[in-house]
This record gives C-alpha cells, structure tokens and sequence, in this order.
C-alpha cells in the first residue's frame, strides 16, 4: 500500500486562473498509473472531501498518455484574496499527497 | 505559406534568456519573436496598483536583444500583456522603453500598441443585453458592482493583433492578451491551419518549459498546415515529448480543451513524436471554431488598506492555549476599537491570524493534528483606510503580547517580535471579483489599434 508521492514523478499544484486550483500528478510508471485508475480509490467524493469543496465541482481528467491525472476544483478563496493563504495555490497538493492508497 | 517560423524568447519578457539561443534561432530565419508580458498569477496587486512584477531594466535587456535581432531580419516582434496585468500604464511604459531603444540603437520602428481597459459604458451595455456572462458558479454582475470596479481588462484574442501587423507594425505591444493569441496571431495572419497555428501556440507560450534542464530560455515552432516541429536552440538542452505533452496541462483546468476567443483548442487526440533528443513533431489537434466570439474579463476591486506583523511564540503552555486565547484577542480587539470609536463595526476592518507551524498554509484543511514547539503568528490587519488599518493593528498586536491566557507565568509579554518597528504598513489592497466573459458583436468590438513611427526618423 504506497503514498501517492511515492509512485509519482511530478505532483504540483497551482492556479488555474486566480479561482480555480489545479493538481497534477505525473506517474513514474505507466503500471501504477494504470493500477492507480482501476482501484477506483480517485473519486469527486474524495477530493471534495480533501479540500472541501462541492463534490459537482471537481473535475477529474486521465491522461493516458504521459501516464498523468489532473484534478481540478474552484478555490475556497481567490487567489490574493485576503483570506487566501497560497498565492500561486503552489503548497495545495500536500493533503493528496500524503494519502495512502490500497491497489 | 507552408510553414512558418515562430521564436518565443521566454515565458515571461523580463525573464531573461541566453542571448546565444535567440541567436540560434535568428539562424533558422523566423518570421517573427513574440513573448508573453503578463500573467494573473502573482495576484491582484498588479492590475490593483498598475506596478510590473517584473522591474523596467530586465524588460528594457529582454527587448533590446529581441528588437535588435528582429530588426537584423526585418521580421515584427509581438509582446502581450505588457506590464504584467496588461493595463493601459503596463503598455504605455512598454511604449517608453521602446522608444528609448529605438533612439538608443538608431531604430525607426512602426509601433502598433492596443490597450485591453474596455470602455465602461459599453460593458454595461453588454450587461443589459445579457452578453457578459458569469463563468462557472459565480453570481451575475450587478451595474452597481461594475461601476465601483476598481479595473478592468479584457483578453484580447489574436484579432487586433492581426491588424496591427496589416497596417505594417515592426513590434506590437498588445494589453492584456490570452497567452496563446499572441504566438497564433502571426500565423493566423498567413493564412496557417488554425489547429496547428493555435496549438503550437499554447505550447511556446511558456517559452522553453518544456525543454529539459529547465531554466528561462527561447524555443522554436515550425508550424506548417498538418503539424508542428518544436526544437530547443540550447545545445546543452533536450526537448522530451512527455514534457510537450505535459505542457497541456500546465495552468489549466482540462489538458485536453483551451478556451480561446473564438473557438476552442482540443488536443484529445494530438499525437507526439520524438523526432531527435531536441526535437518534437506534435499533430491531430483541432481548433473548434464556435459561433459566439466572447474574451474573459478581469477585473480587481479595492478592499482596503493592509498592515501587518509577525509574532512569534516559544512558550508551550501558550501554544497549548492558542485556540482559545486568539478567539479571546479577537473578541477584544472588537471591544477596544469600539471603545475608540463605536461607530466603527467588525465590517470595517477584518483580522486574519496565520499560525505558521500549525496550520498557516492550508488553514482548515490541515490534516496534521501534533503540536510544534515553536510558532509564528502572522497578524495581518485589512481596514478601509491607511490610518484605521495602522492603529488597529498596533491595539491587536499590543493584545496579543500582553493578554491572560489560562496557566501563563510570562507575566512581562507573550510573543517575541522580530523588529522594530513590528509593524508594517503594506498599502491598499485588491481582490479580483470578476470571473467573467463578454460576448462580442465583431473581434475588435472593445479594441483600437494606434500606430506611431518612432526612432530617429521621427526625432
């Protein structure tokens, strides 16, 4: 049962745009991105859960070809706003980051 | 034409890049050099303020070495976003250094600058008819909202770019443009495929962030109608096709669809191949033309006046404490500015503490539950003038160096500061509030394109 940050290659946040977050995890090989996907653990459900937002809200893309997933959600604050706390959204990737997941 | 040449000199101008790669790239004949100027990212104090996160002389050095090599080959430069935020002041001082070079180096050059402040007037009349839109959840704009805007700035598609170049310009300074118009409005210009023009495009926009060791540095497109060759000029660079793929999705909400002014880039089923160490083909992505021409607006408004400071606390009995005793400093701050002046309500100002150590960055969404033995407290104090934002800092700071917490022995302070004065005034402050698209009757609906000779010639 590996971190998440133990299979990837790349794992960056950052706006997209000043009201959206976005994460992308770069796998290290294309069988743990592949296993990653059929274990079913990524859902809406987990990510809203994670960063408190509305489970309609998060979109979830699969890029086969580089063996990548992005997973983007609106922020809570805009970025700059005075009760935002990372400009560049560049530090939001830590809560997916540390989760344990079972394949 | 059947192919045309692009150099992107970096990902923002100002950045600087390797003087040897733009000349590299001079020796593969481009047609043209564009940069990006701007971005939203470093947030709303720029488009806020009018001021350039990046300082005039690494601008004045990025466009020198691209003015003078454009000029070698008589080929036009483009630059978009001028001055970061894209504000008329961003490109009116792009029109200065400009300017200024001309004279420097003996250039007469054909100056095409367009702003992107749309008139207010004419967005309130779009409000009315229901073309300016609300994005994603956000509200409908009130007139109200509107009219107190503090700025707004409209992204420009590639369109007044374009008809800067038709009415001769040597270099184009555009306001605030979408990253991508800027590379695809030359190509578009030619008559290029728009699949290809607008996806090559997207990818150079970064300048060479996609070549590997990364660091700021100039990239080349051969665009032609059925595909596009992207290449590293740095001879100790390599140019891996997963990192151009990646590239989709940087700064993106989706890696596979980027919404343009008039259409829609799709790169689902683009195909990338790794020609040489240095080199990528990329073909099979298609620009969706659609009927509506809209452009995303951005817009700040002020909020206030911010100062702030930076406590830090060793004491364990008060880190045990630190829920309580600051939801106790805010109750008191609320008290004691009122005691000042019972006017004044908790609306007029906000206090935001950070706990660096605790839960600083990501606030509530902390997962981490263990206590540190050492925390910064960062104060940071918005009220709706200067002089209410310093005094009502100094009543919370004094608070919180010297207010009971349950078991305290340092009866003589509870924080350490590390200055003096601890305080510091910031300035005013933005937020952005508009998340927002405008639908056009014609491209060039809320753009003019000025045009004026500068250099010796003119002197």
């Amino acid at each position: 049962m590996p971190k998440l940050k133990d299979v990837a290659h790349i794992f960056r946040s950052k706006n997209a745009g000043p009201f959206y977050i976005t994460i992308d995890i770069i796998f290290h090989e294309d069988a743990s991105y592949k296993a990653f996907l059929k274990s079913g653990w990524l859902t809406q459900e987990r990510v809203s859960g994670l960063y408190q937002c509305n489970r309609e809200d998060v979109e979830i893309y699969p890029y086969d070809l580089v063996g990548a997933i992005k997973i983007s959600f609106p922020r809570r604050e805009a970025s700059g706003n005075v009760g935002d706390s990372d400009l560049f959204g560049a530090q939001q990737h830590v809560p997916l980051l540390e989760q344990w997941v079972e394949w | 034409m059947d192919e045309i040449r692009a150099v992107s000199t970096s990902g923002i101008l100002g950045y600087g890049f390797p003087e040897e790669s733009l000349q590299r790239c001079m020796e593969l004949q481009p047609h043209f050099i564009a940069c990006d100027g701007g971005s939203s990212d470093a947030g709303p104090h720029y488009l806020g303020s009018e001021e350039s996160f990046v300082s005039r002389e690494a601008v004045k050095r990025d466009l020198r070495l691209i003015i003078n090599a454009a000029r070698k080959h008589d080929i036009p430069v483009i630059v978009g976003s001028a001055g970061g935020s894209g504000c008329n002041k961003g490109v009116d001082d792009f029109r200065q250094i400009i300017a200024e070079l001309a004279h420097e180096h003996g250039h007469t050059l054909n100056v095409a600058w367009i702003y992107s402040e749309p008139d207010r007037e004419l967005l309130a009349e779009k409000l009315k008819e229901g073309k300016l839109r609300p994005l994603g959840k956000h509200g409908e704009l009130s007139h109200e909202k509107l009219n107190e805007m503090h700025r707004i700035v409209g992204m420009m598609g590639p369109d007044p770019i374009i008809e800067a170049l038709e009415n001769g310009a040597d270099i184009v300074i555009a306001g605030r443009a979408t990253d991508a118009s800027v590379f695809a409005a030359y190509p578009l210009w030619k008559g290029m495929n728009p699949d290809t023009a607008w996806h090559a495009a997207k990818i150079i926009e970064c300048g060479a962030a996609t070549a590997f060791p990364k660091s700021h540095d100039c990239i080349m497109a051969k665009i032609r109608h059925d595909h596009f060759v992207l290449e590293t000029p740095n001879p100790n660079k390599t140019l891996p096709w997963k990192n151009v793929v990646a590239h989709n999705m940087y700064e993106n909400i989706s890696p596979f669809h980027l919404y343009e002014p008039g259409g829609m880039l799709d790169t689902s089923k683009a195909e990338y191949t790794q020609v040489d160490d240095k080199t990528v083909k990329v073909s099979g992505s298609q620009f969706v033309a659609q009927d509506a021409y809209t452009i995303k607006l951005e817009g700040v408004e002020a909020v206030g006046y911010r100062s702030f400071c930076l406590a830090g606390i060793r004491d364990p009995i008060l880190i045990e404490q630190l829920d309580p005793y600051l939801a106790f400093i805010e109750t008191e701050l609320a008290k004691k500015i009122a005691a000042i002046d019972p006017d004044i309500t908790p609306e007029d100002y906000s206090l935001t503490v950070r706990r660096y150590g605790i839960d600083g960055v990501l606030g509530p969404l902390e997962f981490v539950e263990a206590r540190p033995h050492e925390v910064a407290l960062l104060i940071d104090l918005v009220a709706d003038t200067p002089a209410r934002s310093k005094a009502f800092l100094a009543a919370a700071r004094t608070l919180v160096l010297h207010s009971h917490f349950e078991g305290r022995l340092t009866t003589s302070g509870n924080v350490a500061f590390p200055f003096s004065p601890p305080d510091v005034y910031v300035g005013p402050v933005y937020q952005f509030c508009l998340y927002h698209v405008v639908e056009l009757d014609h491209p060039m609906e809320l753009y003019r394109v000025n045009l004026d000779s500068v250099g010796d010639a003119h002197a």
